[in-house]
């Protein structure tokens, strides 16, 4: 063991230490947003029940229909995929970009129109350098996310549904299950499905102001927004927890490989030692 | 008057849950006043200022666009954004108003027109309800 092999030992275990210092940091940077992003994840409930329910009553109360409920023939669809805006958190970003990948190429080859709309830098990224029909970009709104800017986002849909610029909306995005565990998953916004009857929670009594189909249409706008902000509180809580956890296994490994480097430098230092030993003792015996 | 129980939610919290004796606002086909013991009542609300009389006097918000579902128990009011009036960011909504009328000005197309129409409507409601304008 030379001291050149040594000093490389040295040199490795700083640099490692001074990576995990900064997984540390962002470990516990990451803990901190996360709270904070699943506050924000829970508030959105109430708002989404209320309008759902009523959605719900509405759907069934009457004969009704909707520009927004009636299914037509599918040939152009909009995908708005939500991923995150910084990388190193595990493979939260790859996960769901597989998923809206996927999901893209099935509509694609089902002779499909696609459009799609990116919300996150990283989902930017990822589908401006491949060739995909990139509609909308919203890089970086998921940290200080107003309920406006979603109303914007919302309009503009909406608008564009109306002309017949697509006929189906979908969204990807990662939810949220648990500190550990977050799944990609896809969701139909357009046209609106899944609207429970609600059996025996009729209110026949009920005034819709003007009539229940403009109340329904009315509606639309919050309904939508109300999707995609929650869908960006959720995806944003899951990239928190998701780099949490990755930079933890990262702080840890690197504390695993210093003991490992340290191990092997104070092996490296003995060896030495006890070299210069024998050389001294034998050049006095060959004096 | 009967005092009766409003809850106004929007996407980041619930802003009002407490009982008052008469809601005002604007629906799309016009003004709407809410008294205890209405009979079950939805409409869509549109951008514009929403009173609550709280022990015989009332409070002003600024309410953009949402939902107004009347049960027998209960209100229940679901929106986007809704401030008091006295929380209002005026020099916010002063920006936005000015960005929205630079860009009805520069004739841009259908949609950036719409789009611009609606954010200047917010931001005139903010400011009336402000007492700015």
């Amino acid at each position: 063991m030379a001291t050149a092999n040594m000093k490389d030992v040295k040199r490795r275990i700083k640099s490692v230490e001074s990576t995990m210092q900064i997984t540390k940091a962002m470990q516990l940077v990451a803990a901190s947003k996360l709270r904070r992003a699943k506050e924000r994840a829970v508030a959105v409930q109430p708002f989404f029940e209320t309008l759902f329910k009523t959605m719900c009553d509405i759907s069934c109360d009457y004969a009704f229909t909707s520009v927004f409920t009636k299914k037509k023939f599918l040939n152009s669809t909009l995908l708005i995929v939500v991923a995150g805006d910084r990388g190193l958190a595990g493979g939260f970003n790859s996960n769901v970009l597989k998923t809206a990948q996927a999901k893209a190429d099935a509509i694609l080859a089902s002779g499909g129109e696609l459009r799609v709309m990116a919300i996150g830098k990283k989902a930017v990224e990822y589908f401006e350098k491949r060739d995909y029909n990139l509609t909308d970009k919203y890089p970086q709104i998921a940290e200080g996310l107003t309920s406006d800017q979603v109303m914007d986002i919302a309009e503009d849909i909406i608008t564009r549904f109306r002309n017949r610029d697509f006929d189906k909306v979908d969204l990807v995005y990662t939810t949220f299950v648990s500190a550990l565990t977050q799944e990609p998953c896809e969701l139909q916004i357009l046209p609106v499905e899944n609207l429970e009857n609600l059996g025996g929670r009729k209110h026949p009594a009920t005034i819709y102001d003007p009539s229940p189909e403009e109340v329904f249409d009315g509606m639309i706008p919050q309904y939508i927004s109300g999707m995609i902000y929650s869908a960006i509180v959720d995806s944003y809580a899951s990239e928190q927890a998701a780099r949490r956890t990755a930079m933890e296994s990262a702080s840890d490994n690197a504390g695993e490989m210093i003991d490992n480097l340290s191990l092997l430098y104070n092996r490296a230092r003995q060896a030495q030692i006890t070299q210069e030993l024998t050389e001294i003792s034998s050049a006095s015996i060959n004096k | 008057m009967t005092p009766f129980d409003l809850k106004i939610i929007t996407p980041e919290k619930t802003f009002f849950d407490g009982s008052t004796e008469q809601i005002v606002a604007k629906t799309t086909s016009g003004n709407v006043g809410i008294l205890a013991g209405h009979s079950p009542y939805v409409a869509n609300i549109v951008s514009s200022p929403f009173r609550i009389m709280i022990d015989g006097e009332f409070r002003t918000a600024a309410i953009s666009g949402g939902l107004m579902k009347v049960s027998q128990q209960e209100v229940v009011v679901v929106t986007s954004a809704i401030e008091w009036a006295d929380e209002i960011d005026v020099a916010r909504a002063e920006r936005a108003k000015a960005l929205a009328e630079q860009k009805l000005k520069e004739n841009a197309s259908r949609k950036e027109f719409d789009r611009a129409e609606q954010k200047l409507r917010r931001a005139m409601n903010r400011l009336v309800v402000a007492g700015k304008k």
